[in-house]
């Protein structure tokens, strides 16, 4: 069954926390070389499914692939929800690009100075070079989040899943990372990223998943992101809350 | 040698050694984690001491090993039922595998040379009596081979896993996609850190050992941004506080652990007060370049 022209494919999944279904039952296919963004309404499951996709969380049920891609095994690179970081963890913007090549590593060696020097032109491709020996705590939330984005193209990963890769940042930061994203795409990567700007989806991106515990609508902006479907996807939320 | 030279050179093994989990315990928020540790370690030495009945064999250390990380898995299994916050669970456990290790010491082990006293407070002032002997010749007191051994242990296993213990405290998530499997670093950390509070327990007592883990790494936080530089300044200040502190005692003749921890605690007074001065620095410069 598995498609080769998917990055992703979800069956069946369900997750739930505390016998609370956070995701039920969603089957979900995302194509490759594509920039994919997941919506929905607070605590729609959004980042429970990047989390699933990580193999992070214990699944109730369901299946997570990511098809081969010429016969491999495709990277996954990763990044996180800005406030889920420490920012006062005694590293260098730097160290933390290096990161990035730590997969690639493996374990016990030690980053080399190619490793570094990759790292530095992840920097620069990002504005961020001049900023290498800061302390992370000394940047600003735009900055913060292009060193995050550094580091994930130091990953070389093939499918990108980000959570909120614009929150807290200024909109000049948010059309430098688009722009990234976009020559991502064009290299054949995928991105898979959480979105909350309904305002912005049809400029960035080509595919959205909306999603509500189940997949309301998953599929090429143009056709899904519809006025019906956003209904679907955010009025639920307001039944259930008045509900309780 | 002379015992009091003896004593210093364990004084300060033992504290430098208790620096470097201590880092990475303050780094990912732990630190109570070290106080826990130090205590329910007594089960594991009292357990494994039942078995092989013999005060000086290294199983002692091996259960206490053992003990730190089942510590810490009760805590973190308690935790996830969601019953009860994390503090909570921690403190209902270390006090029970605490209080039964008390127990079963005074019960049975009495006529054994393990009592509380000594357990509680460690003595380093008869640490020179205790010696390694080889074919009869005497080859200096035994605590410094404990604690030399156990520094050499903390040095070697952050500079060989340096790379993953920074990744997986600084972000779990990207060190699970990558395969470094953040439950296994987890667990090591907690073996060598209860590995170093066992010999720094035979010096300085379990009640201190917490002083000597996260008083200099938590000082050196505050001096510096990088965290090999972290490391070593925590070391430094841990070994300085083990001079001046058998110093002080001498001079003063008060508890030799007491005053050690106490120098751990004038550091981190230090870095505090430079760390605050700082601050406030760094907010006038920003107000004086503000204005036109």
């Amino acid at each position: 069954m598995s498609n080769t022209e998917n990055a992703v494919e979800v069956s069946r999944l369900t997750v739930a926390y505390n016998s609370k279904p956070v995701l039920d039952n969603v089957d979900l296919e995302l194509p490759r070389g594509m920039l994919t963004a997941v919506m929905g309404p607070n605590g729609a499951g959004k980042t429970t499914l990047i989390k699933a996709m990580l193999g992070l969380i214990p699944r109730v049920e369901g299946q997570i692939s990511f098809p081969r891609i010429d016969g491999k095994k495709p990277c996954i690179g990763y990044v996180p929800q800005s406030e889920s970081i420490d920012r006062d963890f005694p590293v260098s913007v730097l160290d933390v690009v290096t990161m990035g090549c730590y997969g690639r590593i493996g374990w016990v060696k030690r980053p080399t100075r190619d490793d570094r020097d990759f790292a530095m032109a992840m920097l620069k491709k990002t504005g961020m070079e001049e900023f290498a020996k800061r302390q992370i705590s000394q940047l600003s939330g735009g900055q913060q989040q292009r060193t995050f984005i550094a580091r994930a193209l130091a990953q070389r990963a093939d499918v990108y899943l980000m959570d909120e890769p614009f929150k807290g940042v200024d909109s000049d930061t948010e059309k430098s990372i688009i722009a990234l994203l976009k020559e991502l795409r064009s290299e054949g990567k995928t991105v898979v990223a959480v979105h909350h700007d309904l305002s912005t989806v049809s400029d960035y991106f080509d595919w959205v998943t909306l999603i509500n515990m189940k997949v309301v609508a998953n599929g090429e902006v143009k056709k899904v992101f519809t006025d019906e479907n956003l209904n679907l996807t955010y009025r639920r939320v307001g039944k259930a809350g008045a509900a309780l | 040698m002379s015992a009091e030279i003896e004593i210093q050179i364990i004084a300060v093994l033992t504290a430098a050694s208790c620096a470097i989990p201590g880092v990475f315990l303050v780094l990912r928020k732990m630190s109570m984690v070290s106080d826990s540790i130090t205590h329910t370690i007594l089960l594991g030495i009292v357990l494994a001491f039942f078995i092989v009945n013999d005060l000086s064999s290294p199983f002692l250390l091996i259960g206490a090993a053992v003990m730190g990380p089942v510590t810490v898995w009760l805590t973190e299994t308690l935790t996830k039922t969601r019953l009860l916050s994390e503090d909570s669970a921690t403190g209902m456990v270390f006090p029970l595998l605490f209080s039964i290790a008390v127990i079963l010491i005074t019960k049975y082990a009495g006529t054994a040379h393990l009592d509380t006293d000594s357990v509680l407070l460690g003595e380093l002032a008869f640490a020179p009596f205790d010696r390694l002997m080889i074919n009869g010749a005497d080859m200096g007191a035994k605590g410094i081979y404990v604690s030399g051994v156990l520094l050499l242990i903390n040095i070697v296993f952050t500079a060989v896993f340096y790379k993953e213990l920074l990744i997986v405290s600084f972000d779990p998530v990207l060190a699970a996609v990558m395969g470094f499997s953040p439950a296994i670093l987890h667990y090591s950390l907690m073996t060598t850190a209860s590995l170093t509070a066992v010999g720094a327990f035979e010096a300085v007592g379990s009640v201190l050992v917490t002083a000597f883990m996260i008083a200099p790494a938590a000082a050196a936080y505050l001096l510096t941004d990088n965290l090999k530089k972290m490391l070593v300044i925590a070391v430094g200040i841990g070994g300085i506080s083990g001079i001046l502190g058998y110093r002080t005692a001498v001079f003063f003749q008060v508890s030799i652990a007491g005053s050690m921890a106490c120098w751990c605690g004038i550091f981190f007074l230090g870095a505090f007060m430079y760390s605050c001065g700082v601050r406030k620095i760094n907010k006038f410069r920003l107000k004086t370049k503000m204005q036109p």
